[in-house]
C-alpha cells in the first residue's frame, strides 16, 4: 500500500490536490459533461441484440386475422362505457366469457389526499375486469399480462376492441405454455395498483381493494396497450416506469425486431431514429431522445400502466399506436399480428429475463448505452465533491499559515474534530425529515383549524419549516 | 531485572506521596460526582432513544436486517427455541437455534422483559467502559508522571505528554460513543444478543483493568462460552494482570509460569464449570455441536457483513475444509505476533484483538463493530498521528449508507446479483482494517517519538521522516 503508507509519495499527492484543486475539479466537470454528451454520438454506443437465448431462434409466422372484428369490438365498447358511464363491467364479463377465457372482477376504492379538482371528489371508486386464458398443456405455474386501460371519454377504445380480438384468437391456438391475464384496468394507476397489490398479496399503498377470485402463477411479462385511432402510422414503446425504474432491454430488442419483421414504424420518446449520424442534426436528435429518456425516469412517475409492474420484478412496458401525418398506415391487423408475435416469443421464456441491462440509456431504439459507460460521467461529477473534502480537510488538519510564535498555533489544532462537523449535520438530517414528515402529518389539522384547503396546508407546512430554519443558528464569515 | 522492579516500586512510593498531596485523591472524588451527572444523562437519552425507535414501526423492520442480526444472534430465532423448550423438543433439533442454553434460560424467565433486557445490557456495557477507561486514564496519567519524573522523555516531545484536562472527558465520550452509536442502537431494536455479548466482553474488559484475576477469568470464560473468538482475549488479560501485580514479563522466570498457571487454572475451570452447568441444564450434550460446531464449521451462509458466505457459497466441497481452517485461524493467528510487539501496552492490544474478532469472525453484525468503536476516544491524542482516518471514515459512511441500498437492488428489485452486496462487504472490511492499522501505526509512532525525541534527526542532522515498512 505505497500510497497510504509512503509519506513522501503522500505529501507530494496531497500538495498537488490542494495546489491545482479549483483547475482539476472544473476539467473533472467539464469532462463528466462531455462525457455524458459524447454518450449520444452513435459510434460511442452499442447496437442492441437479443441476449436472452430463448428468444433467440423462433420466428413464426404470425397469422392473427381479424382486425376489422376488433374494431367492430372496439366500437361496441366505447359505446357502452357511453351509456353506463364508467367501465361497462357486465358488458366485458360477457364478452370475454364468450370468447371462452376465466372472468374475474376487481373492485377497489382509494381516498385521494388531496380532492381531484375536477370532479371535487375525494374518493375513486372503480372495478378492474380480467379474464384469464389458461394455458391448454402446461401447469399454471407462469403468466404473462396484456393490459389495456379503460380511459373516459373516446380513448384507448380500439385497444379494448384489440385485446379482446387477441384473446379470441389466441384461445384457439394450441402451443400456449403459461396463462395469459387479459386486463382492463379503471382509472389507470390507481387500478392496476390495486390489481398488482392483490395478486401478489401485499398491501403497499393502503388501498380497499377486494381479493382476486382467480390467480394465474407468477407473472412472467407485461405488454400494456394504448391505442386510440384505426389505423396508425408508428408504434411508440414507453419504457420508464415508477422511480425511473426500466424494464429489461430485451424487451425494448424484442419490440424492435418484431417492428423491423412487421415493417412498422417504431419510435421511442416519440422520435423516429435517424440515419445521418455523423451531421449536427442527427446527433442532436440522438441527444435530445437520450436526455428526455433521463428526464423522463427522472421525474419518477410511471410513464405508462406498465410502470407499476417492474416493481414486482415484472419485466413490463407499453406499447402506444401513433396516428399522425404520414403516409403509410398500418392497420389493426398488422398490429394485433405484432402483438401476437411478441407474446409467442415471450411464451418461449425459460426464465425471467434477466440477461440483458437493468440500467441503460438509449439515442434511439437500435443503439442503447449501458450503466457501465454512463455512470463513469457521474462518477466524475462526484469525484469533485471528495477532491473539495479532501481539500478542506487538509487546510482544516494543517493550517497554511505558519505564524511566528509556533507555541499558539499548537492551541488552535482541532480538539473537537468530528464532534464539531457533528452538530450542524444532525440539525439539518433532523430539518429535512420535519419538511419530509410534518407537511403531510398536520395537514388534516391545518385544514381543521385553519382556512386553507389542503394543497395550500401542505406547502404552507413546508414554507413554515424553512422559516423556522432561519432561526437556527448558522455561521456567517 | 530487580532494577525495574526497584522502578515500579519507587513509582508507587513517589505517587502515593503525590496522592496524599491532594491533586489525585481529590481530584478523584470531584471527578466521580461531576462525571455522574452528564453520564446519567446520556444513559437517558440513549435509553430514550431506543425505547421511541421500539415503538415505532421500524423495529419489525430492523430485526430482519442481516447487517444487524446473524443466525447466531437473531431474536426470532430465540423465540424459535423457547417454544421448542416449551414443547419439551430439544431446541437444537433442526437447524434454527445456535445460543448457548444460559441465554436460552435467561430468556425463559425474561421473554416479557425483552426490550429492557437488551437496554439494560446496553446500558452495563457503557458503565462498564466508562469505568473501565476511567481506571485506564489514572494508571495511565500514574505512569506517566513516574517517567516525567525519571527523566525518561527527550525534551522536545513535551507536546505529546497528556494533561488531566485533555483526559477528563474519555470516559464520557467512551460511553456516548457506545451508547449513542447508531449500530448499537440497530443492534438493540433488532434485540440482537450481541448486545448481551458486548455486555460481557466489557465487564471482562472492567475486572481486568481493575486488577481483579478471578473475575476477569470469569467473564472472560462467559465471553467464551458465548462464542468462541474472545479465547483470544486470554494473552492481554493475562499480560496486564501480570503487569498490575509487578509480575516481570520473562519466560524464564518461575513467576510468570505460576501466574499463567493461575490464570488458565481458573478460566478453563470456570469454563468447565459452565459447559457442565449447560450440560445439565438441558440434560444433552446437543448444544456443543449446535453452538460451538456452527460457529466453527460455518453451515449458514446467510449473506451478512462478514467475509465467509460469498467464499464459501461458490467453494467446491473437497476445499472446503482447507478454506475454512484458513479463514478460522485467521482469527486466531494476530494474536501472538501483537502479543509480542505490545506487551507493554496490554489494553491496545485489547482494542486490537476486539477488532479483529469483529472482522473476522465467521457471523459478525454491526454490534461487534461498535464494541470496538467506542475505544476509539481513549487514543484521541493519537490524532496527529493518524493518516487515513478522512478516507476511512468517509468509506465506512458511504458503505453503511449502501448496505441496504444493494440488499434491496439483489434481493427486491433483482437487477443486481450477490457480487455488488459482496463488494460492499468487502469494502467495509477493508475500510474497517484501514482503521485498526491506521491506529496501530499512530500508536507505535508516538511511542517511538517518546522514546526518541519528536524531531526526528539523521546521524548527520538532518530532518529525517519515519517510514513504516
Amino acid at each position: 500500500m505505497g500510497l497510504l503508507s509512503d509519506p513522501n509519495r503522500r505529501r507530494a499527492l496531497i500538495s498537488l490536490l490542494t495546489r491545482l484543486n479549483a483547475p482539476i475539479c472544473v476539467l473533472c466537470y467539464f469532462a463528466g459533461v462531455c462525457w455524458f454528451m459524447g454518450l449520444a454520438f452513435e459510434p460511442f454506443t452499442l447496437r442492441t441484440y437479443m441476449s436472452e437465448n430463448a428468444m433467440g431462434s423462433t420466428m413464426v409466422e404470425e397469422r392473427f386475422p381479424s382486425g376489422e372484428r376488433a374494431l367492430a369490438t372496439g366500437r361496441e365498447f366505447a359505446a357502452h362505457k357511453k351509456k353506463v358511464g364508467g367501465m361497462p363491467v357486465d358488458w366485458l364479463v360477457k364478452t370475454m366469457q364468450a370468447r371462452g377465457l376465466e372472468v374475474f372482477t376487481q373492485s377497489f376504492s382509494r381516498t385521494l389526499p388531496f380532492p381531484d379538482e375536477n370532479k371535487e371528489r375525494y374518493i375513486v371508486k372503480g372495478t378492474n375486469v380480467y379474464g384469464i386464458l389458461r394455458a391448454p398443456r402446461a401447469p399454471r405455474t407462469e403468466a404473462l399480462v396484456l393490459s389495456a386501460p379503460c380511459s373516459p371519454g373516446d380513448n384507448n377504445n380500439q385497444a379494448v376492441g384489440l385485446l379482446l380480438g387477441l384473446a379470441h384468437y389466441f384461445r384457439s391456438q394450441i402451443f400456449w405454455a403459461k396463462d395469459i391475464i387479459f386486463l382492463v384496468n379503471e382509472h389507470d394507476l390507481i387500478g392496476m395498483q390495486a390489481w398488482l397489490e392483490s395478486y401478489h398479496h401485499t398491501n403497499t399503498t393502503g388501498m380497499d381493494w377486494s381479493p382476486l377470485q382467480g390467480r394465474g402463477g407468477s407473472i412472467q411479462a407485461a405488454l400494456s396497450l394504448e391505442l386510440s385511432s384505426d389505423v396508425i402510422t408508428s408504434f411508440d414503446i414507453v419504457l420508464e416506469g415508477l422511480n425511473g425504474q426500466l424494464p429489461n432491454l430485451d424487451l425494448a430488442n424484442l419490440f424492435y425486431a418484431f417492428c423491423q419483421k412487421i415493417g412498422v414504424l417504431c419510435t421511442i420518446q416519440g422520435k423516429l431514429q435517424r440515419n445521418d449520424w455523423d451531421s449536427v442534426s442527427g446527433y442532436s436528435h440522438a441527444v435530445q431522445t437520450m436526455m428526455l429518456m433521463v428526464m423522463k425516469q427522472a421525474s419518477g412517475r410511471p410513464w405508462g400502466d406498465h410502470g407499476l409492474f417492474l416493481r414486482y420484478h415484472i419485466e413490463a412496458a407499453t406499447v402506444k399506436g401513433i396516428n399522425s401525418f404520414r403516409q403509410y398506415k398500418t392497420d389493426v391487423t398488422t398490429v394485433g399480428r405484432l402483438l401476437e408475435g411478441i407474446f409467442r416469443k415471450l411464451n418461449n421464456l425459460l426464465e425471467r429475463l434477466h440477461q440483458s441491462y437493468f440500467f441503460y440509456l438509449m439515442p434511439s431504439l437500435s443503439h442503447f448505452v449501458s450503466i457501465g459507460y454512463y455512470m463513469p460521467a457521474f462518477g466524475l461529477l462526484a469525484v469533485i465533491l471528495l477532491l473539495r473534502a479532501l481539500d478542506l480537510w487538509v487546510h482544516f488538519a494543517n493550517p497554511p499559515a505558519v505564524t511566528a510564535d509556533g507555541v499558539a498555533d499548537i492551541e488552535r489544532q482541532s480538539s473537537s474534530g468530528v464532534l464539531s462537523v457533528l452538530t450542524p449535520l444532525v440539525i439539518s438530517h433532523l430539518t429535512g425529515a420535519a419538511l419530509y414528515f410534518l407537511p403531510t402529518r398536520f395537514q388534516e389539522t391545518a385544514v381543521e383549524h385553519f382556512p386553507v384547503s389542503e394543497t395550500e396546508a401542505v406547502v404552507l407546512t413546508a414554507i413554515a419549516v424553512y422559516t423556522a430554519g432561519l432561526a437556527l443558528p448558522h455561521n456567517t464569515h | 531485572m530487580s532494577h525495574s522492579n526497584h522502578g515500579y516500586f519507587l513509582g508507587i512510593i513517589q505517587t502515593e506521596i503525590h496522592c496524599n498531596n491532594g491533586w489525585h485523591r481529590s481530584g478523584g472524588e470531584r471527578f466521580l460526582v461531576k462525571m455522574a451527572a452528564p453520564l446519567t444523562l446520556l444513559l437517558i437519552v440513549a435509553v430514550t432513544i431506543r425505547a421511541a425507535l421500539n415503538r415505532s414501526s421500524l423495529a419489525e423492520l430492523i430485526a430482519e436486517r442481516v447487517e444487524v442480526v446473524s443466525p447466531i444472534t437473531a431474536w426470532k430465532r430465540v423465540i424459535e427455541g423457547l417454544a421448542l423448550l416449551d414443547l419439551g423438543v430439544s431446541p437444537y433439533s433442526g437447524d434454527v437455534f445456535h445460543e448457548t442454553p444460559l441465554i436460552i434460560y435467561l430468556f425463559h424467565f425474561l421473554v416479557d422483559y425483552a426490550e429492557i433486557t437488551f437496554m439494560l445490557a446496553d446500558v452495563i456495557t457503557a458503565v462498564a467502559l466508562y469505568m473501565a477507561v476511567k481506571e485506564y486514564n489514572k494508571q495511565v496519567f500514574r505512569k506517566q508522571k513516574f517517567s516525567l519524573e525519571a527523566d525518561r522523555y527527550p525534551a522536545d516531545c513535551l507536546e505529546l505528554i497528556r494533561s488531566p484536562k485533555e483526559m477528563y472527558y474519555i470516559p464520557l465520550k467512551v460511553a456516548m460513543f457506545y451508547l449513542l452509536n447508531p449500530f448499537t442502537i440497530l443492534s438493540c431494536v433488532a434485540k440482537s444478543t450481541c448486545g448481551l455479548n458486548n455486555a460481557v466482553i466489557a465487564l471482562f474488559v472492567l475486572t481486568t483493568i481493575k486488577g481483579n484475576v478471578l473475575l476477569s477469568a470469569i467473564f472472560l470464560c462467559l465471553a467464551t462460552y458465548q462464542s468462541i473468538y474472545p479465547l483470544t482475549l486470554c494473552a492481554p488479560a493475562m499480560l496486564y494482570l501480570m503487569q498490575h501485580q509487578y509480575i516481570p514479563v520473562n519466560f524464564r522466570r518461575a513467576s510468570f509460569w505460576w501466574f499463567v498457571a493461575q490464570y488458565l487454572f481458573m478460566y478453563l475451570g470456570s469454563l468447565f464449570v459452565i459447559v457442565c452447568l449447560s450440560f445439565f441444564l438441558l440434560g444433552s450434550w446437543d448444544y456443543l455441536p449446535s453452538v460451538y460446531g456452527f460457529i466453527l464449521s460455518v453451515p449458514d451462509l446467510t449473506p451478512n457483513i462478514g467475509l465467509f458466505w460469498y467464499f464459501f457459497a461458490e467453494m467446491f466441497e473437497h476445499f472446503r475444509l482447507f478454506f475454512l481452517c484458513v479463514f478460522q485461524i485467521n482469527v486466531f493467528f494476530y494474536t501472538i505476533p501483537l502479543c509480542i510487539k505490545l506487551k507493554d501496552h496490554p489494553v491496545f492490544l485489547i482494542f486490537m484483538q476486539l477488532a479483529v474478532i469483529s472482522i473476522f469472525k465467521s457471523y459478525p453484525t454491526v454490534g461487534d463493530t461498535a464494541l470496538y468503536l467506542a475505544f476509539l476516544p481513549v487514543w484521541s491524542h493519537l490524532h496527529r498521528f493518524l493518516r487515513n482516518i478522512f478516507l476511512v471514515s468517509c468509506v465506512l459512511l458511504a458503505c453503511s449508507a449502501l448496505f441496504p441500498v444493494l440488499w434491496h437492488l439483489w434481493i427486491y428489485a433483482g437487477s443486481a446479483n450477490s457480487n455488488f452486496y459482496y463488494a460492499i462487504t468487502l469494502l467495509f472490511n477493508v475500510a474497517q482494517i484501514l482503521l485498526v492499522s491506521d491506529y496501530f501505526y499512530a500508536f507505535l509512532r508516538r511511542e517511538h517519538h517518546l522514546t526518541n525525541g519528536l524531531y526526528l534527526k539523521k546521524k548527520d542532522g538532518s530532518e529525517a521522516t519515519l517510514v513504516l515498512k
